[in-house]
């Protein structure tokens, strides 16, 4: 099981310059958790070396259902790990993102990729610390009782943009989104 | 029913070019209620041809049976022989089948949207991905493959605002509309049954079925 010292997430949904993220994430605290976003032109594993250089704290990957197969989702995990970041945030991805032209991916649901990634976690593909967090929406019945289902499943975060889930505090991270230049 | 979207005249001339001998076929089932390949869309496409020479125009009950096709195209057989092109007013199968059983050019002269439920007429919606992996039976009988643009099979997704949908903001979520329907019956622990991936081995194009001879 992962764990975070933190609840509050700084993320960079896309990176469009690998200078530009750098400087911007020079400014985050190092308490805080970073999470680099998949929608952008480059990688976030691309650069993940530049941001060890000015950040000390843990840094996830977003990875998107959006654009992938499952195929490429247990690549995107295991390749996270052996890269260096300290876990994933896994979720479904904004539909219309990149203009909504191609077509969308959706092979796997979050639920579906949570138990992929707990499943390689379990043997040994990825560090037992590797932390796997799942985004999730709040304020209303199904949300909440799927994001009960995430952690009882074995998540050991969701994170949430606004508001809790009565019960899930401790398990809940709070993103923050960073503003780039 | 098969939804079907009628392309642009000119387009479908463009195709045709080439053949001055013209054959328009409907379609009297699915394209009819449409009203894209029904008599009168069948009448409008042969004023389309009007500089051609239409040899025949012809109504198939269900021009996606090579059986049916096979039969109503004797009716015109001898027009059929001269023809250098066929137009059809069909879905997608409908014009495959026709180019099957004739062998002759066939124009597409529609586009295939969707396998709909019919409301009335003009209103038609898509409610079956016809995944072959099906959970309605423990979805409330919403199909979330289908109502969800994401086909979320475990949602709802983390993009529900409210109760709406991330995509059709106007819509309600799929999944809020299940966990409702099942709150109503008393069913909410079926809410998070976990559904599996589905299993492309089996569910991929392009689709068959064909019965075993006894």
């Amino acid at each position: 099981m992962g764990a975070l010292l933190t609840d509050r997430l700084a993320y960079v949904a896309s990176i469009e310059s690998i200078d530009a993220t750098a400087a911007a994430l020079a400014r985050i605290p190092n308490e805080k958790t970073l999470i680099l976003g998949e929608y952008g032109p480059i990688s976030p594993l691309a650069v993940l070396d530049r941001v060890r250089k000015s950040f000390d704290g843990a840094v996830l990957l977003e990875i998107i259902a959006k654009n992938k197969n499952r195929d490429l989702i247990k690549s995107a995990i295991l390749t996270s790990a052996a890269c260096g970041f300290d876990g994933v945030l896994l979720a479904s991805g904004v539909f219309t993102a990149g203009g909504g032209t191609a077509k969308p991916v959706y092979d796997l649901d979050p639920a579906q990729m949570l138990k992929l990634a707990l499943d390689l976690r379990k043997h040994g593909a990825v560090p037992e610390s590797f932390v796997i967090a799942v985004r999730s929406a709040s304020g209303n019945g199904p949300a909440e009782l799927r994001a009960r289902w995430y952690i009882g499943e074995g998540a050991d975060y969701i994170a949430l943009e606004k508001g809790s889930i009565p019960g899930l505090e401790p398990k809940t991270l709070l993103v923050e989104p960073v503003t780039q230049a | 029913m098969i939804v079907t979207r009628k392309k642009d005249p000119e387009t479908v001339k463009e195709y045709a070019s080439g053949a001055d001998k013209i054959i328009i076929v409907g379609c009297s089932e699915c394209a009819a209620v449409c009203r894209t390949g029904g008599s009168e869309q069948v009448r409008e496409m042969a004023d389309v041809f009007a500089d051609r020479k239409v040899l025949a125009t012809i109504s198939i009950e269900s021009p996606c049976d090579k059986r049916v096709s096979a039969r109503d195209f004797k009716r015109i057989e001898e027009e059929l022989s001269g023809a250098e092109a066929l137009i059809a007013l069909t879905c997608g199968s409908g014009a495959q089948a026709i180019a099957e059983v004739t062998g002759k050019r066939v124009v597409a002269a529609l586009d295939t949207d969707f396998v709909g439920m019919v409301e009335r007429l003009g209103r038609f919606f898509e409610r079956c991905s016809h995944c072959g992996d099906c959970i309605l039976n423990e979805t409330a009988l919403l199909c979330p493959v289908t109502l969800c643009p994401k086909g979320v099979r475990n949602g709802p997704c983390e993009g529900m605002r409210g109760s709406r949908c991330e995509v059709y903001e106007d819509r309600d979520c799929v999944w809020h509309t299940i966990y409702s329907r099942l709150e109503e019956r008393g069913e909410l622990d079926g809410f998070t049954a976990y559904h599996g991936p589905v299993d492309w081995t089996e569910c991929h194009s392009p689709k068959e079925a064909v019965w075993e001879r006894s």
